[in-house]
C-alpha cells in the first residue's frame, strides 16, 4: 500500500512524530463520535428478554454441570474415606486377631511345658 | 448510587455461592456490554443486520457458560475478551454464508445512532459539527485506513486487538493509526 511505502510490513522502528494539533482534534471528534454510538446503542440495541433468557439458560446449565461435577467429587471422596475406614477397621481386626492367635499359642505353649 | 465496574461484577459472579445471585449478576453483565456489542457487531456487517442478530445472541450465551473461566483483571480486558468472542462468532458465520468481506456501517446508519444519542444527551449545536466533520472523516479515508481508523476510534479496539487481526506489532499498528489520521485530516482540509 502507498500510504505506507513499505509494502505493507512497517513496524515499529521508526520513531513516532508528535501528534499535530490537527490530528488531536480530530481524535477528539472521532472518539466523541464513538461515545455518542455508544449512547444510541443503549436506545437502538437493547439487550432483549429473550436474549436474556438465553444468558439465563447458559448460567444454569453450566451451574448444573459445575454442581454435578462437586457431588460426582463428594461422593468420590466419601467413598474413598468409606475404603480408607474400612481397611483401618480390618487392619485393626487382622492385628487383633493376630494378637488373639499368639496368645492363645503362647499359652498352649505354656500349657505344654507344665505337662 | 454506588457505581459498580464490569470487572467485579465479573468477580461476583465467578464468586458466588447461589444460582439467583449468579442469574442475576449474569444479568446485570449482559445489560451492560449487550448494547455496545450488538452495535460492534452491526457496524461490522453492517449489510447483514440478522447475521449480526444471530451472532450476538451466540455471543451472550457464550460469554455467559464461560464467564468463570475468564481471568483477566481489568475491564479493558474484559471487553477485549467480548470482542474476541463477537468476532469470531461473526466470522464463522460469514464463512459459512461465504461472504468475503466485511461492510462497515453506512453512513445514515451512524446518524441514525446519533439521533437516538439525542433521548439520553442533548446534542449542542457545535458537537453536532464535530461529530459530522468525524463521520466525513470517516468517509474520506480510503481502505485501509477506514477499517484501521474505525477499528481504533468508533470500536475502540487496543492497539494490541488491532496488531493481532493484521498480524502486525502494537508499535506498527500504532504508527498505522497515525499515518491514517494524519491522511485523513489532509484529505479533509483539501477537500472541506
Amino acid at each position: 500500500m502507498a500510504l505506507f511505502g513499505d509494502g505493507g510490513k512497517a513496524d515499529g522502528s521508526q520513531p513516532l512524530k508528535p501528534m499535530s494539533d490537527k490530528n488531536k482534534e480530530a481524535e477528539v471528534k472521532l472518539q466523541e463520535l464513538a461515545r455518542r454510538i455508544n449512547l444510541g446503542a443503549t436506545v437502538l440495541n437493547p439487550v432483549t428478554e429473550s436474549e436474556l433468557q438465553g444468558v439465563r439458560e447458559a448460567v444454569k446449565k453450566q451451574w448444573e454441570f459445575e454442581h454435578a461435577i462437586d457431588q460426582r467429587v463428594a461422593k468420590a471422596k466419601a467413598a474413598e474415606q468409606a475404603r480408607a475406614t474400612q481397611k483401618k477397621t480390618q487392619a485393626h481386626q487382622s492385628a487383633h486377631d493376630h494378637t488373639k492367635k499368639s496368645n492363645q499359642q503362647s499359652d498352649e505353649h505354656g500349657h505344654g511345658q507344665s505337662h | 448510587m454506588v457505581m459498580v465496574s464490569l470487572i467485579q461484577l465479573v468477580r461476583g459472579y465467578c464468586t458466588a455461592h447461589d444460582l439467583e445471585t449468579r442469574l442475576a449478576r449474569a444479568d446485570a453483565i449482559a445489560r451492560t456490554v449487550g448494547p455496545k456489542l450488538k452495535t460492534h457487531l452491526h457496524i461490522l456487517c453492517g449489510g447483514q443486520p440478522e447475521v449480526a442478530g444471530e451472532a450476538f445472541a451466540e455471543t451472550l450465551v457464550y460469554i455467559a457458560k464461560n464467564l468463570h473461566q475468564f481471568r483477566g483483571e481489568h475491564d479493558g480486558a474484559f471487553w477485549s475478551w467480548c470482542y474476541h468472542v463477537a468476532r469470531t462468532s461473526l466470522l464463522q458465520r460469514l464463512r459459512k454464508l461465504k461472504a468475503d468481506r466485511l461492510q462497515l456501517m453506512p453512513p445514515d446508519e451512524i446518524q441514525r445512532y446519533v439521533e437516538a444519542s439525542t433521548q439520553v444527551e442533548a446534542l449542542p449545536a457545535g458537537t453536532r459539527l464535530d461529530l459530522e466533520y468525524a463521520m466525513d472523516l470517516l468517509q474520506k479515508a480510503q481502505p485501509p485506513c477506514c477499517d484501521y481508523l474505525w477499528k481504533r476510534y468508533i470500536m475502540e479496539w487496543d492497539y494490541g486487538d488491532i496488531a493481532r487481526e493484521y498480524g502486525l506489532s502494537d508499535d506498527a499498528v500504532k504508527m498505522r493509526v497515525w499515518r491514517c489520521l494524519e491522511t485523513a485530516v489532509k484529505l479533509m482540509a483539501a477537500n472541506p
